[in-house]
């Protein structure tokens, strides 16, 4: 697939905005200044918007495609903004959603960018990352659907036709290809661990005067704890035995013992099973720093 | 538990032409899939004529069009009636995939194994977390007899066992 750099800006006047934005970007986090970061952020994609239809008009598809990954940088940073805005608020299934748009952008830039050390991704990644792991979501609602109808999003041409040549997630002049679906049947809803889409969560309840009495009490103490957003968490687990019958593990789901097997096909007729569990996460003094 | 223990090997109840018999597929089409080295057929757990594919057809199809460009992969349906399942789901779904006794001969089992270990790299990326694949590919017979199969359901990393499991059965 080919890489984009995003830093890339013919424009010098445009190149210094938008390395003064990025820039600026974690200093406002770091300072709980998320509404004025969230605003960087977007004038950032604006800026690139406007990359994108400059390109288009000179025909130059590489430009628009660097430009696009930008604005997929921004939409990273603006995620994590609008997260700690949530997490702030005591809003946590929203800020849910917001780490899962922050962890799309920057899945998205780790395969389109050619640069993504440079801008930190890969530690901005794992940053979610472990975030995510400290909410209590581990099931999700996934929808079974049926296709019947769909054009690309590039040519309009069915993505199934000899014709249509655009490979789906690959970018062409400043857009991403995706299957655009026309007509669809819905055939079932499921529980599952492993979504596509973690957004779908099944909604847990919780007093938000007292949120350290329900099951986000480690997200309320990380996040009421933390100095500065940007530190890195330390998640630290151990592995733990414990009784089997107790667990209540549906047949086929993967075995909490983590080998990725059926429980069924696993540690389902063993008396005890080793599980990775959670034992304590901490606040490192290690920041995020970021300059470009 | 060893990962090998996962895959299932048997044969199926088709042929290649009962197949593309059962498929009532326009001539063009017919002609298109008898010359084929691999067929991508409609079903869920087994071939099913005029059936929905499985979800990652598409994905699988356009990977073959501009990586295997050599050689010839036809989806044994209509473009135009083409349905699939799509299941939102982390999972890695291969459509199922009848590789002609002509393609494995002149490749060999070891480029067959690897063309899906490199399908599922792709699909991955840089993604390390743990996710189930579902496999299943048919290897084309001589003389018109009734093909095997492997069938695969575990854990991604699995599929790397997959060279030494159709190297097997192509032993027998």
């Amino acid at each position: 697939m080919v890489q984009y750099d995003p830093l890339n800006i013919a424009d010098s006047i445009a190149n210094t905005k938008i390395r003064r934005l990025i820039n600026s970007l974690p200093h406002n986090i770091n300072a709980k200044q998320f509404r004025q970061a969230i605003g960087i952020a977007k004038k950032g994609k604006r800026i690139c918007d406007d990359l994108i239809e400059d390109a288009r008009t000179t025909n130059n598809e590489n430009a628009a495609n660097c430009a696009l990954v930008l604005k997929a940088y921004f939409e990273l940073w603006e995620s994590i903004a609008k997260y700690w805005d949530q997490l702030m608020d005591f809003n946590y299934n929203d800020a849910w959603g917001c780490l899962q748009d922050g962890l799309s952008a920057s899945h998205f830039i780790l395969t389109h960018a050619s640069n993504p050390e440079q801008l930190l991704v890969s530690e901005l990644c794992e940053y979610l990352l472990s975030y995510e792991e400290i909410f209590p979501y581990r099931v999700f609602a996934s929808t079974g659907l049926v296709v019947i109808e769909s054009h690309c999003n590039i040519c309009g041409k069915n993505p199934y036709d000899p014709g249509c040549t655009h490979m789906p997630g690959e970018l062409y002049m400043g857009e991403a290809a995706v299957c655009v679906v026309d007509k669809i049947e819905a055939n079932e809803v499921s529980l599952v661990q492993h979504p596509e889409d973690k957004r779908c969560i099944i909604f847990l309840p919780y007093d938000r005067k007292h949120p350290e009495n329900s099951a986000f009490r480690d997200i309320y103490r990380v996040s009421t704890g933390v100095e500065k957003p940007l530190q890195i968490l330390d998640v630290q687990r151990a592995v733990i035995e414990e009784n089997t019958s107790e667990l209540h593990c549906p047949d086929d789901w993967d075995c909490p013992c983590g080998s990725g097997i059926f429980f069924k096909d696993c540690c389902m007729g063993n008396p005890k099973i080793s599980i990775s569990r959670i034992v304590h996460v901490q606040i490192t003094k290690d920041l995020i720093k970021l300059n470009i | 538990m060893d990962l090998l223990d996962q895959y299932k090997i048997s044969k199926t109840n088709f042929t290649k032409e009962e197949i593309l018999r059962l498929s009532q597929l326009s001539d063009q089409l017919l002609e298109d899939a008898q010359c084929a080295d691999i067929l991508i057929l409609p079903g869920h757990s087994d071939f099913e004529p005029q059936g929905i594919f499985r979800d990652g057809t598409l994905s699988f199809y356009k990977y073959s069009k501009k990586n295997l460009s050599d050689y010839k992969v036809c989806i044994v349906e209509d473009p135009q009636k083409i349905k699939s399942e799509n299941l939102r789901s982390a999972e890695i779904w291969i459509p199922i995939l009848f590789f002609s006794y002509e393609f494995v001969k002149s490749v060999g089992s070891d480029f067959v194994a690897q063309l899906v270990i490199n399908y599922v790299e792709k699909i991955r990326g840089k993604s390390k977390d743990p996710t189930r694949a579902h496999l299943k590919i048919v290897l084309g017979s001589e003389n018109g007899d009734v093909p095997d199969q492997i069938d695969y359901d575990g854990p991604a990393e699995g599929l790397k066992e997959l060279p030494k499991i159709i190297g097997k059965m192509r032993l027998k």
